[in-house]
């Protein structure tokens, strides 16, 4: 492994890690926040795999990506507004604005649906009238507007810049507007909280702070040995022997967590047995199962055409 | 081992403010949990990073990664059912509604 | 026992309810009244003898005073009369105040006296003697102003209670004397004390003059005689029962009743001899030339009664009681019947009457019936008891026998002279009207009582009382009284419209008035000159007055100026209290609020932290981990 080699991959690895993490932190569509965080993770995997702990790399991968991300990526599900399209177009930094770019500013589902409406053909308007290479025929399809949108940014990301510079304006009174509006509803549909600009400063001075420290501090006893390639078997051998009771004290937690979520995710109007035989005891007079007769989805004809006989042969009866 | 361990360190803790930004800056829960990964994130960078650089032959400290990541794990699991709890009383997920505690 | 409660108590009842709801009754509440001496009249008649109702009231000392009703032959005998009486004179005012204004208040009155009469014979205490003496006396104001708008009425009831009163103090000395000879108000037991001779005489004496005071001023014997005929104002059912059958009688019933205490006295014994003969005598001469009929009546009366204490001065309680009952149902018959004379005629003077035997012959033969009785013609009552009486004198002395028979005499000669100018000859008053059926039927009721009482009860009273019987009368005396009272009749009959016996009455009337009168006036001055006594009695109190004033006055500055002194202390003490209560207002109270508020702001300036927003703290969180960063590195670095 040459030093160049190594030189170069960390450098993508950080950058990867930090670019996703800040995008993940900026971005107004937690859909890729999500998908920020993905690369982040993927990003600090490889410095792992880098520092020659290739087993936790791995598991970044495995655990993160494979376990976390879908479960970040089932709670955005239920986010009322998973795809930042609200957020878009608000008073933005130059990091946000750069990370959301292409997220198309829409109003909040309370209005109406004319109203929604109006506004697309309205943003669709104001599109058309800066990208003039848009053909006129595109711009009635609403259904692939998105679609249409995203390609569109991709394929001409300066231009785009230069539209949301230019619309930067009339969005952000356009979305103060919406904001006062809900503020009044008594519900702030901001994704950031107030206290976002502090939040901003107080990471920074923590990040010089943190990263002065490391410079200006003496470097550490650096020890010059090469660590086992083959670290898995080491750390199995660990988690057997040395940290057996921390192993088994990890799954013992996990399997409380595995209750607790259960616990708390099952429905708590889910009727038990005893309330289920409880309501058909109440029930005086229960469905007429019997008379309903089968529904002959997998039968026959033939064999629905002999169970019809029995049945009037009994009513006969 | 040309590249040192404060490169590893700075780009651990840059990893850290982003997550503190994002922790106080975003209102939904869900950015919120994935500030903390980006925490937990952080940490285990610059664990693995010590461990590489000052003690390569004790393995304890990817044992000390793997738990970070296990709690992760299970801190995820726990707030997705709260995440979906809170959903099905308050049809949102906002922390900034569930402010009850104040008083 | 309830039942003898209940022979008093009824007719005190009825007059409760007369005065009540009498009202709005068809007889203006006479019906309770007679009712209620009907009833007792039955319940005499069913209690047995010696039922005893008797009470101690109190204990004072050696002093014990009791309550009580008893029922001896005497009482009963004389509460039957009463009762008797009262029903007949009862029915009679039903008609005779028919239509006549305020029959509620004349019928409570009458109900009123009845029951105190009742209560004066039954009592066996004389306490109870004297109260239901002083009330009988009460009733006799209260009737005999009853028509107090009529000129003279006022005056008459005053007069009648005030000369009453003056016996009544004899009566009340008497059984106080009574009392602290014996120790106590039972009449039985004064009785026995004096027949175990355990009393010493002269106080036993002085005793009977007391009692007989009372006795003399019930019975207007003399001097106290001047308000009986005055007291004829009243009407006429008031004067047959009070004024001749029965409260005046109370004097003669009184002597009766207290009879062993004059017979251990007999200086008094011989008083109400003579006092019974003078009035008598003085009484009939005066009678005989009275112009008025209701006034001969009451002479009449008060002559009678003085025979009755005649006979009681001789030693004849019998023949007294005798002559009581005959003379009460004879003469209450005559007084009605004189009621009905004036009632129908308008007048009862006898020079305007005359001839009414035919417009009221029945109010005539019932007057003439009760006056041959009075005369003493027999088979009728006056003839027995004056018989008696006779009999009882003879027995004593020749001239008492022969005063006896002049009384006989007088009585037949105003008697004769009343009924000849009233029911015959010319007849005066043209327009005569006729007597309801209820005066009618009073009348009869008492005319036969008169002359058939007589004949019943001579030889059997002495079975019926305790007391000894008479002896036999001489038929030389009886011829002599009969021939007495036919002359006496036909005498008085021929001077039917003139004084029979010249002015000699009406001077003797005069000069008696006068002597009535005297004790009246002579108690008016002691009043007087009480007056004066008092007077000066006044100025000393005043002056004792003034002077533990002054006292009082010097007394009262001391304590005001101890007052004074205590309020000042007092005054310093309270601002001190108020000083210290504004300082600890001021001090810790108000500084404890200040306090209290200063930490409520911080509280809420502390609350707003607490935003429950999660961003605020962990920025609140971050900063100070950056904080603390912050410090580690400068401490690492210096």
């Amino acid at each position: 492994m040459s030093e160049a080699f190594e030189i170069v991959a960390f450098g993508i690895s950080a950058f990867i890690a930090i670019a996703g993490a800040l995008g993940m932190a900026t971005t107004m569509s937690m859909f890729r926040s999500g998908i920020f965080l993905m690369s982040s993770f993927i990003g600090v995997a490889g410095l792992f795999i880098l520092l020659t702990a290739d087993l936790i790399g791995l598991l970044q991968i495995m655990m993160y990506i494979g376990g976390f991300l879908v479960m970040i990526l089932f709670m955005v599900m239920v986010m009322h507004d998973p795809g930042g399209a609200m957020m878009a177009g608000m008073d933005m930094a130059f990091v946000e604005r750069w990370f959301s770019k292409g997220l198309v500013p829409r109003e909040p589902p309370h209005s109406g649906h004319s109203d929604m409406h109006a506004d697309h053909g309205q943003e669709q308007r104001a599109h058309d009238r800066q990208s003039h290479a848009m053909p006129q025929s595109n711009a009635g399809d609403h259904r692939g507007h998105s679609v249409h949108h995203d390609e569109h940014a991709d394929d001409d990301d300066q231009s785009m810049q230069d539209m949301d510079d230019s619309g930067h304006e009339g969005h952000a009174a356009h979305h103060g507007n919406d904001k006062s509006g809900m503020d009044m509803g008594g519900m702030d549909m901001s994704m950031v909280t107030p206290v976002r600009p502090a939040a901003a400063w107080l990471a920074g001075a923590i990040g010089v702070v943190l990263v002065s420290m490391l410079l200006l501090r003496p470097t550490w006893r650096v020890v010059n040995a090469m660590p086992d390639p083959d670290s898995a078997r080491r750390i199995g051998q660990l988690l057997m022997e040395k940290y057996m009771i921390a192993f088994e004290g990890a799954g013992f937690l996990i399997l409380i967590g595995i209750f607790g979520a259960v616990l708390l995710a099952r429905p708590t109007i889910y009727p038990d047995d005893a309330s289920r035989r409880a309501r058909v005891a109440v029930d005086k007079k229960p469905e007429p199962i019997a008379a309903e007769g089968l529904v002959p989805l997998a039968v026959p004809d033939k064999q629905a055409g002999q169970h019809e006989p029995h049945q009037s042969e009994e009513h006969g009866a | 081992m040309i590249v040192p361990l404060t490169a590893y360190l700075i780009v651990g803790a840059i990893l850290f403010a982003i997550g503190v930004y994002t922790v106080i800056a975003q209102r939904a829960a869900v950015m919120i949990l994935m500030g903390i990964e980006v925490l937990l994130n952080a940490i285990g960078l610059n664990i693995i990073a010590f461990w590489r650089f000052t003690a390569p032959t004790d393995y304890s400290a990817q044992i000390f990664a793997i738990l970070i990541i296990t709690i992760g794990a299970i801190e995820m699991a726990i707030g997705l059912a709260l995440v979906m709890l809170l959903y099905r009383q308050r049809q949102t997920v906002e922390v900034d509604a569930y402010a009850e505690l104040k008083r | 026992m309830i039942v003898l409660l209940a022979i008093p108590a009824l007719p005190l009842l009825a007059a409760l309810a007369a005065l009540r709801v009498g009202r709005r009754m068809p007889w203006g509440g006479g019906e309770f009244v007679v009712g209620a001496a009907a009833l007792s009249l039955i319940g005499l008649m069913l209690v047995p003898d010696g039922a005893n109702l008797s009470a101690t009231w109190f204990e004072s000392g050696g002093f014990r005073l009791t309550v009580g009703l008893e029922f001896s032959p005497l009482t009963w005998f004389v509460a039957t009369l009463v009762a008797s009486i009262a029903l007949g004179v009862g029915i009679y005012s039903l008609g005779y105040m028919a239509g006549k204004a305020d029959r509620p208040r004349f019928f409570a009155e009458l109900g009123l006296f009845i029951g105190a009469m009742l209560v004066l014979v039954l009592s066996s205490s004389l306490v109870i003697l004297f109260a239901a003496w002083e009330l009988v006396g009460l009733a006799s104001y209260l009737l005999i102003g009853f028509n107090y708008a009529e000129p003279g009425a006022p005056q008459a009831a005053a007069k009648a209670f005030l000369m009453t009163r003056i016996g009544d103090v004899g009566l009340l000395l008497g059984w106080l004397l009574a009392l602290t000879l014996t120790g106590t108000t039972e009449i039985d037991a004064l009785i026995g004390a004096l027949g175990q001779q355990q009393l010493a005489p002269a106080p036993v004496a002085l005793m009977a003059f007391l009692m007989l005071a009372g006795a003399i001023g019930k019975s207007a014997q003399l001097p106290l005689t001047g308000w009986l005929p005055d007291a004829m104002i009243g009407p006429t059912p008031v004067s047959a029962l009070l004024h001749s059958a029965t409260m005046v009688a109370a004097g003669v019933f009184l002597v009766l009743r207290l009879y062993p205490v004059f017979e251990a006295a007999p200086g008094a014994l011989a008083a109400v001899f003579w006092i019974g003969a003078a009035t008598a005598l003085v009484a009939g001469v005066i009678a005989t030339g009275e112009m008025d009929l209701k006034r001969v009546l009451a002479w009449s009366t008060a002559s009678q009664l003085g025979e009755m204490m005649i006979a009681l001065g001789l030693g004849g309680p019998l023949a007294a009681s005798f002559h009581l009952a005959a003379h009460a149902a004879f003469k209450s018959t005559l007084f009605l019947a004189a009621g009905v004379v004036q009632e129908e005629a308008g007048t009862r003077g006898l020079d305007r009457l005359g001839g009414l035997i035919r417009a009221l012959p029945f109010t005539g033969v019932v007057f003439l019936i009760a006056g041959v009785a009075l005369a003493g013609i027999p088979p009728l009552s006056g003839f027995w008891s004056e018989e008696a009486i006779l009999a009882t004198a003879a027995r004593q002395s020749f001239g008492a026998a022969l005063l006896i028979v002049a009384l006989i005499f007088l009585a037949g000669t105003y008697i004769g002279r009343a009924a000849s100018a009233t029911f015959f000859g010319e007849r005066r008053p043209d327009d005569v009207g006729k007597p309801a059926w209820p005066m009618k039927a009073g009348m009869a009721l008492l005319a036969l009582a008169a002359a058939s009482l007589g004949w019943l009860l001579s030889g059997r009273l002495g079975s019926i009382l305790p007391f000894s019987a008479e002896p036999d009368l001489a038929s030389a005396w009886r011829a002599f009284a009969l021939v007495a009272a036919i002359l006496g009749l036909a005498f008085g009959a021929r001077r039917s419209s003139a004084s029979a016996f010249g002015v000699l009455p009406a001077k003797l009337r005069a000069g008696l008035m006068a002597a009535t009168e005297w004790p009246t006036i002579a108690t008016m001055r002691i009043s007087q000159l009480l007056n004066v006594v008092e007077a000066a009695l006044d100025r000393v109190a005043q002056g004792i007055a003034k002077g533990s004033s002054v006292i009082a006055g010097t007394t009262h500055s001391a304590e005001r100026q101890f007052d004074a002194v205590a309020e000042l202390a007092a005054g310093g003490v309270w601002r001190l209290a108020q000083n210290s209560e504004r300082a600890e207002a001021l001090g810790f109270a108000r500084g404890g609020d200040a306090l209290a508020i200063d930490i409520v702001g911080i509280g809420e300036r502390l609350r707003t932290l607490q935003s429950g927003r999660l961003y605020l703290y962990t920025l609140a969180l971050f900063v100070w981990a950056a904080a603390a960063l912050v410090a580690g590195g400068l401490m690492l670095w210096l």
